[in-house]
């Protein structure tokens, strides 16, 4: 009699852009042909929707054997015994130092001693500009490179017409969600400052060298290089703005915008040519600030459930997730980047100034929020804060003494926070 | 009615057909409900971007508690899903147009020259949200692709509907099944400590919530006194450090008790916190403090409505308990010195044993006795010794820990469980009481005197395995320092067994 087949359970979150459904399955096929014996099944949820879900869930114990987790959420989940300590399976297998460092950190949060996730790709935030406006200015990429040079820039091309089109130097996101923690991050790293102390007890973001990285962002909405009226637009919508409705000259985005808008970048084949695309955008790293060159490096990492049944055919999955011809394949068609150095590599080999842009993101100035059960909640009150503040200027109401006040009112709630 | 402007009629019963085929498709996926709503609303939008072959759909769903519109899910031309992760806060402005529509104030809004439309999604007067669909660059006239959208958000309106009404009975069943196995655990037990540990695992298990802690009055004192904590990860200690005045303005908790208005917390966190009272005829027994804030779920008012029905019984159950524990305590104290009685001991001992067998631990048995008591019997009188035996357990409890369990052996001896108190540790804490004892100053009827105690103790796993083995070993050292001078501590292991 042939053995019953295990069916593994896995939760995925939709990739903006690509048909995640599908794309999973045909990935998983390569894993399948290898385990005849087990079955895998998939769902698939929005981002949005997909931390509730999960935490029904955990609280039901009612969860699949495998989750994918985005990178901020990996130390909550583990505060919640949801996911199962891999520690000794990782030290077995050897795996941790095929990843860079920055997509390992929230795998490995420092307040739980123990490895939970293993990195599956990444995200990094990039400065993505359009050539023909600089060149009008007769600018070079330098012109983005440290904080002073990148508001200058603004200032130059803010409001010059192009192909009878008037533009704003810049978009920001303006809707009330964590996409203006993403704006802000990298601008308090790279002043030196960071959302809460090093021990995550207390927060620090409303501190001098973090307040001046918010100040200066704000600073350059509050001078109208971005524009803050008119519709609220998603993250997937800003993009179209700047690459195709092209209203803007620069834009921060995560580097899944490289294979949406840039077509073929991630072509490893000999024969490959660049897109036309290629030709009119670049990609830049971050401005530089007083304290050097920092980053948002989010992306996505694979968990064991504490209540799968099948966890050693579950990590054999994830070890194929993080092999290098999985990593490859997978990244290659939904536009993430991989987490294991040796696909990084491979998939940026091409010796041209993006790629070794989006590498430098990741292995040089990658870095991802504090790894404290809490940050879920902490990061609600920070979205909160600097909404209001995007609500100030846009009343013309904004004034440094407001944005202290707030940030401080911001920094006493979440201290209360985790004084609870 | 879709316009059929720009299009030949053979062409025109053919899209109709199709549009027809794609709406009918979609309202079938919205009966599977065993497949859950999100896969109905991918497959609906998938049908609509196809017969629009437009830039993007985004279906936003109105949320009560944020008060804002979150993309549920959105799809792009020929790609698949997009999923948006937007969201956006509903007023009544004017200008905001999509909030108008939501609200329906008007019935749609275009923008961007006509490239964009939103179109409500409601049932009856029921709202639900918006589909807001990018055209992109199509030619075809704006009417013909609002009467498709329209057909659409219907569909959707509909189908929604009728599955937040089946989740919503599915979780009728669910609450009603929660709340029976709940009575049950309470009613399974009248013990305090048992009832308290049942009410704050229902919480975290039962209704769901991240974290509880549980307070209760203290009317002697006039405190609101932590008792225990318990939160989804496991933890379940006590917080009895945790002690507070009842006076108004101490924090949110006390003014919850007092009845006092309590200033909420600012911004979305406030849904993630809630406290309850526990109140039994019109009196408030504590509060529960009851906290979201790992999981960052919003507390719903349904949340609340199980609370506030759970609170109503947990109150009264905890009254039981603590009016059960006080008769219960009257027939296990010792009417003459208020510790507990022998038989209650032995119970406990029995009990202690188990557990430190459980988690591993350790457990000692003192035995202690006033040196020469007959003395005092013989000299002054009974009533002497008697208040002399008051006095020495009062002693002696002074000099124990809070978890340390005293009881009457019988005559002039006594009985103290040390539970996770280790052999190596018993040396010192036998010679801290003896010295205690001693160096106490007592006045029994205008006299005043001193006395010494003698101690035996045996510690368990190393020194005995059982209630009763425990007992003889911890009296053959009694025993053992009675002989060897008095006024000292002898250990079991100090003797051959």
């Amino acid at each position: 009699m042939s053995k019953q087949k295990t069916t593994l359970k896995i939760w995925v979150m939709n990739n903006r852009g690509y048909d995640t459904p599908q794309i999973t399955q045909t990935e998983i096929k390569n894993f399948l042909n290898a385990h005849p014996n087990l079955d895998v099944e998939i769902s698939v949820f929005s981002w949005s929707q997909a931390w509730q879900r999960i935490i029904s869930a955990i609280k039901s114990k009612e969860t699949p054997d495998i989750f994918q987790t985005g990178t901020g959420w990996t130390v909550t989940l583990s505060t919640l015994n949801a996911l199962m300590d891999i520690t000794d399976r990782v030290k077995k297998a050897k795996i941790k130092e095929k990843f860079f460092p920055a997509s390992w950190s929230s795998c490995e949060p420092k307040s739980l001693k123990g490895v939970y996730a293993i990195p599956w790709f990444v995200d990094i935030r990039v400065l993505y500009y359009r050539k023909d406006v600089l060149k009008k200015k007769g600018l070079s990429e330098l012109c983005l490179s440290t904080w002073e040079s990148f508001e200058k820039t603004c200032d130059q091309i803010n409001g010059i017409e192009i192909e009878g089109k008037q533009i704003t130097a810049l978009r920001v996101p303006v809707l009330k969600d964590q996409g203006l923690v993403h704006g802000v991050a990298p601008w308090i790293w790279s002043s030196g400052g960071d959302f809460l102390s090093s021990d995550g007890r207390q927060a620090t973001f409303h501190k001098r060298e973090a307040f001046e990285g918010i100040r200066y962002y704000f600073n350059l909405i509050q001078k109208g290089y971005a524009p803050i009226t008119g519709r609220p637009y998603t993250s997937g919508m800003l993009a179209d703005e700047f690459f195709l409705n092209k209203s803007c000259g620069l834009f921060f985005e995560g580097s899944w915008a490289t294979s949406v808008y840039l077509p073929g970048f991630f072509d490893t084949s000999s024969t490959a040519k660049e897109s036309e695309a290629s030709e009119k955008f670049g990609i830049a790293l971050l401005p530089s600030g007083p304290a050097g060159r920092s980053t948002f490096c989010g992306g996505s990492n694979l968990a064991i459930s504490n209540f799968s049944n099948h966890p050693d055919e579950a990590w054999e999955l994830i070890k194929f997730f993080s092999s290098v011809e999985s990593q490859l394949r997978y990244c290659k068609t939904i536009g993430m980047l991989p987490s294991v150095v040796e696909a990084l590599d491979f998939l940026l080999k091409k010796d041209n100034p993006q790629s070794r842009v989006l590498k430098d993101s990741c292995q040089k100035f990658g870095r991802d929020y504090p790894q404290v059960p809490l940050w879920a909640s902490i990061e609600m009150i920070i979205v909160e804060e600097l909404f209001n503040v995007l609500q100030l200027i846009k009343s013309k109401q904004y004034t440094e003494a407001r944005l202290t006040e707030g940030l401080n009112k911001a920094a006493e709630r979440v201290n209360y926070l985790l004084s609870l | 009615m879709i316009s059929k402007k720009g299009h030949s009629h053979a062409d025109d019963v053919k899209i109709t057909s199709r549009h027809s085929e794609l709406l009918r498709n979609t309202a079938e996926a919205f009966q599977q409900l065993e497949q859950g709503m999100d896969y109905a609303v991918s497959v609906g939008l998938k049908n609509l971007l196809e017969d629009l072959d437009c830039h993007a759909i985004h279906l936003y769903v109105y949320h009560e508690i944020t008060n804002f519109l979150e993309c549920s899910q959105a799809i792009g031309g020929g790609k698949g899903i997009i999923v948006g992760d937007g969201r956006m806060p509903v007023s009544d402005k004017a200008e905001d147009k999509i909030s108008q529509v939501y609200l329906g104030k008007q019935d749609y809004t275009l923008w961007d020259n006509d490239t964009n439309i939103c179109v409500a999604v409601k049932r009856l007067q029921d709202r639900i949200g918006v589909l807001v669909v990018d055209r992109g660059a199509t030619k075809r006239p704006v009417e013909e692709d609002l009467a498709r959208i329209v057909d659409f958000a219907n569909e959707f309106g509909l189908g929604i509907y009728n599955f937040r009404n089946y989740l919503n009975s599915e979780r009728q069943r669910s609450r009603f099944l929660t709340f029976s196995k709940i009575w049950v655990a309470m009613a399974s037990t009248m013990k305090y400590e048992d009832i308290l540990s049942v009410i704050l695992r229902s919480v975290i298990a039962e209704l769901k919530f991240d974290r509880v802690k549980l307070f209760l009055v203290d009317k002697e004192n006039n405190l609101l006194v932590g008792s225990l904590v318990a939160d989804v990860r496991g933890v379940f200690q006590t917080i009895e450090q945790e002690r507070y005045p009842l006076k108004e303005g101490v924090n949110r908790l006390v003014d919850t008790i007092l009845g006092k208005e309590v200033p909420k917390e600012e911004g979305e966190i406030s849904k993630l916190i809630f406290d309850m009272p526990l109140e039994v005829k019109g009196s408030r027994i504590g509060v529960m403090a009851i906290e979201n804030i790992f999981s960052r779920r919003f507390i719903s008012l349904e949340d609340i409505e199980n609370i506030k029905i759970f609170a109503n019984q947990a109150a009264l159950t905890i009254e039981n308990a603590q009016l059960f524990r006080k008769i219960e305590e009257l027939s296990i104290q010792d009417g003459l010195t208020g510790v507990y009685v022998l038989r209650h001991m032995r119970q406990r001992l029995e009990e202690e044993i188990a557990r430190a067998d459980r988690f591993k631990e350790n457990l000692t048995l003192m035995i202690i006795d006033v040196d020469d008591f007959k003395k005092y019997n013989d000299t002054y009188g009974h009533p002497f010794g008697d208040k002399l035996l008051q006095q020495f357990a009062g002693a002696l409890m002074k000099n124990v820990r809070g978890v340390d369990l005293v009881g009457r052996y019988g005559g002039d001896e006594f009985l103290v469980i040390f539970p996770r108190l280790s052999q190596s540790k018993s040396t010192e804490v036998g010679a801290r009481i003896i010295q205690a004892i001693r160096d106490a100053k007592y006045t029994i009827e205008d006299k005043k005197i001193s006395f010494t105690v003698s101690i035996g103790m045996a510690t368990f796993p190393d020194d005995a395995s059982s209630k009763e083995s425990l007992i003889k070993r911890s009296d053959e050292a009694l025993y053992w320092a009675k002989q060897h001078g008095k006024n000292r501590v002898c250990l079991a292991s100090e003797i051959s067994g």
